[in-house]
C-alpha cells in the first residue's frame, strides 16, 4: 500500500504564512520540553518543594481536631504559606531551578547546538522554552497549592465546605492560584533572562531573593520594579508586615488588579523581549560549567 | 631526540612529602579561585567591616581620636565591647563568608565529578581523604580570614588598649570565637562539598545551598505554623546556629527567637549541626570513589 506524500512546505508558502509555522514550531518546542521537565528524575527536587507543605498539612489533618472554630485560624495560616513560603520562597526557588536549567542545562548536556542547527528561529526557541517552563511551574505550584486548600478545608467536613462552596473560599483559591500563575510568569522571565547573561545565575539570583523580600523597604518607584509588589496585591488575604521591617516600610499606593496584572505581564515581556535580542547574539561555549 | 626515541621513563625528581601532598591541591584551589576578578574584589570587600570596626575599637579607647571626630562614646568601652558586640559582627562576617562558600565552593569539587576528572586525582599518590583535606583546606583558610580571625584581632586589640586583665577575665570569650567560628566553617565547609559531589554540577550546588539557607527556614515556619511546634525550627540552620552561638557567647536568644510555640533547647541544636555534618562526611564518603560503574 503506498503511503500519499506529504506536500512539501516551499519557502514561498513558509514566506506567506509565518505566523502559522512560528504557532507550530513553538507547540513542537513545547511538547519536547514539557516532557522533559515533567518526567525527568532531576526535577524531583521540585516536586519536593511544592508538595512539602501538603504532606505536613495532610499530617495535621490526621493529628489535628476538626472543631469549625479553628477555620479562620486555618484562613490566616494558608495565607501565610502561601505568601511567605510559596510566594517568596518555593516558587521563587523553584522558577530559578526550572528556568535556569531551560537553557544553561542544554549547554551542560551539550545539546544546545541541535536547536541551534534546526531551521528555528532563536527568538521562536526562547518563546517555546519559556512556555513549558512556565506551565510546567504553573501546573506543579498550582495542584500543590489546591491540595493545601483542599485538605485544609476538607477535614472541617460540612462547616469547610460552607466556607468554600457558599463563602468566600472558592473566590480565595481562584485567586490564589492565579497569583500562582503571575509568580511563575514573572520570577521565570527574569531567571531565564539572567541564564542568558550570566553563566552562573545563583548568585544574582539571590539578590533577586534580596531585592523581592525587602521590595517593602525601598522607594515607591523602585517597589514597582519587583515581582512580588503586584502579586501581594492581588493576594485575598492580606499579611501584617513584619515586626522587624515594619518601622521600615515604604506605603506606596496601592495598585488596582486592572493595573497590577498588566503591570507585572509588562513587566514579563520586557524581560522576555531583551531575552530574544539576547539570544540572537548568543554563541555556543560548553566549556566546563 | 627524535620523537619516536621518548619513551616512558619514571619520574626521577623530588617527591613532595606524603604529609604535605594535599597543599598542591590547595595551591592550584586558591590559584583558581583568585584569577577571578570578581571573587578578589568579593574578597577584599569582606574585609571591609573588619576594618571599619577596627578603626572604631581604636577610637573608642582613644579620647584625642574622639576629640578630633567630635564623637562621644562614654568613659567606659566595656559597655559598648560586650560579647553581644563580638557576636554581631562574627555574625554579619559569617553572612560574608557564607556567599564566599557559595561562590567559591560548588566549583572546586563539581567540576571533577562532571568531568570524571577525581579517578585522575587518586590514580596518583593522594588519598581519599587527602584529596577531600587540600578541598577543603582552601575552604578553612578563606573563611578563617574572614571570620574568627578578624574577630579574635578585635578582642586581642581592646583586650590590649583596655588593659587591666580584661583580656585574662574574659579569655572564655576568644574560646567562642574560635569554637563559633571553626563550627560555622565545618558546617558551611561540609555541606557545600557534600551538595557539590551529590548534583555534580556547580549551578545546581549554589541553587541548593542558597534553598538551605533560605527555603529551609521557610519550610520550617510550615511545619510550626501548621502542626503548633517548635522542632520544626530545627530545619532552620541560621536559627540553629545562632542558637548555638549565643550560648557559647553567653547572651540570651533575639526575642523574635521566643515565636508562638517556645523555643527549641539549646541541645538540639548543637546536635542539628552535628548531624549535618556526620550526614555530609557520610555523603562525600559514599560519593567519593577512585572508580566508575557504568550501567547500561
Amino acid at each position: 500500500m503506498s503511503v500519499p506524500a506529504q506536500k512539501p512546505v516551499t519557502q514561498q508558502a513558509v514566506n506567506t504564512r509565518p505566523v502559522q509555522l512560528w504557532v507550530a514550531q513553538i507547540l513542537a518546542i513545547l511538547r519536547i520540553e514539557l516532557k522533559k521537565n515533567l518526567m525527568k528524575k532531576r526535577n524531583i527536587w521540585i516536586y519536593l518543594l511544592a508538595f512539602g507543605p501538603v504532606v505536613v498539612i495532610a499530617l495535621h489533618v490526621l493529628l489535628g481536631s476538626s472543631d469549625p472554630g479553628g477555620l479562620s485560624e486555618d484562613t490566616n495560616i494558608l495565607a501565610d504559606i502561601f505568601q511567605l513560603f510559596y510566594l517568596r520562597l518555593a516558587i521563587f526557588f523553584g522558577c530559578m531551578i526550572l528556568f535556569t536549567w531551560l537553557y544553561r542545562g542544554e549547554v551542560v548536556e551539550k545539546s544546545l547546538h541541535y536547536y541551534f542547527l534546526a531551521p528555528v528561529r532563536r527568538e521562536i526557541l526562547i518563546i517555546g522554552k519559556f512556555l513549558a517552563g512556565a506551565i510546567t511551574a504553573t501546573f506543579i505550584f498550582g495542584l500543590a497549592f489546591f491540595c493545601c486548600f483542599g485538605l485544609m478545608y476538607a477535614h472541617y467536613g460540612r462547616a469547610g465546605m460552607a466556607f468554600v462552596f457558599s463563602g468566600p473560599g472558592l473566590g480565595q483559591l481562584f485567586a490564589y492560584l492565579g497569583v500562582t500563575a503571575l509568580a511563575c510568569l514573572g520570577y521565570g522571565s527574569v531567571f531565564l533572562a539572567l541564564s542568558l547573561i550570566i553563566k552562573n545565575p545563583i548568585l544574582p539570583g539571590a539578590a533577586v531573593l534580596l531585592w523581592e523580600t525587602f521590595h517593602a523597604v525601598l522607594p515607591s518607584l523602585l517597589q514597582k520594579f519587583s515581582v512580588m509588589f503586584y502579586l501581594k496585591q492581588l493576594c485575598p488575604v492580606s499579611l501584617l508586615p513584619d515586626d522587624g521591617l515594619s518601622l521600615f516600610i515604604v506605603i506606596t499606593e496601592p495598585v488596582s488588579p486592572w493595573l497590577a496584572v498588566p503591570g507585572l505581564l509588562c513587566l514579563c515581556a520586557a524581560i522576555l523581549i531583551f531575552a530574544c535580542f539576547r539570544i540572537r547574539r548568543t554563541e555556543i561555549s560548553y566549556l566546563a560549567d | 631526540m627524535a620523537v619516536y626515541k621518548r619513551t616512558y621513563k619514571a619520574y626521577r625528581g623530588a617527591m613532595t612529602p606524603g604529609w604535605s601532598r594535599f597543599t598542591v591541591l590547595s595551591r592550584y584551589g586558591f590559584a583558581t579561585l583568585f584569577d577571578s576578578r570578581m571573587f578578589t574584589a568579593f574578597t577584599v570587600l569582606s574585609f571591609v567591616p573588619f576594618l571599619v570596626c577596627l578603626v572604631f575599637v581604636y577610637v573608642l579607647h582613644s579620647a584625642t581620636a574622639q576629640q578630633v571626630l567630635h564623637a562621644q562614646f562614654g568613659r567606659d568601652p566595656n559597655s559598648i565591647m560586650t560579647n553581644y558586640w563580638f557576636l554581631s559582627f562574627l555574625g554579619v562576617q559569617a553572612w560574608m563568608s557564607f556567599i564566599l562558600t557559595a561562590w567559591a565552593a560548588p566549583g572546586m569539587v563539581s567540576k571533577d565529578f562532571a568531568n570524571s576528572s577525581v579517578q585522575l586525582y587518586l590514580s596518583r599518590p593522594l588519598s581519599r581523604a587527602e584529596y577531600l583535606l587540600g578541598k577543603v583546606s582552601v575552604l578553612v583558610v578563606l573563611l578563617s580570614f574572614t571570620t574568627w580571625i578578624p574577630t579574635l584581632v578585635l578582642f586581642l586589640l581592646h583586650a590590649s588598649l583596655q588593659g587591666h586583665g580584661w583580656g585574662w577575665d574574659n579569655l572564655w570569650l576568644a574560646f567562642a570565637i574560635i569554637v563559633s567560628g571553626l563550627m560555622w566553617i565545618a558546617l558551611i565547609s561540609l555541606l557545600a562539598m557534600a551538595l557539590s559531589v551529590l548534583v555534580k554540577w556547580r549551578i545546581a550546588a549554589t541553587a541548593l545551598l542558597l534553598a538551605i539557607f533560605f527555603l529551609l527556614p521557610g519550610f520550617s515556619f510550615v511545619i510550626e505554623a501548621i502542626l503548633r511546634t517548635a522542632w520544626g525550627s530545627l530545619l532552620n540552620l541560621p536559627y540553629v546556629v545562632t542558637l548555638a552561638w549565643a550560648q557559647m557567647f553567653r547572651v540570651s536568644a533575639p526575642q523574635h527567637f521566643r515565636g508562638r510555640f517556645g523555643m527549641v533547647p539549646t541541645w538540639s541544636a548543637w546536635v542539628t549541626v552535628i548531624t549535618v555534618c556526620v550526614l555530609c562526611v557520610w555523603l562525600l564518603h559514599s560519593k567519593l570513589k577512585a572508580r566508575e560503574v557504568e550501567r547500561g
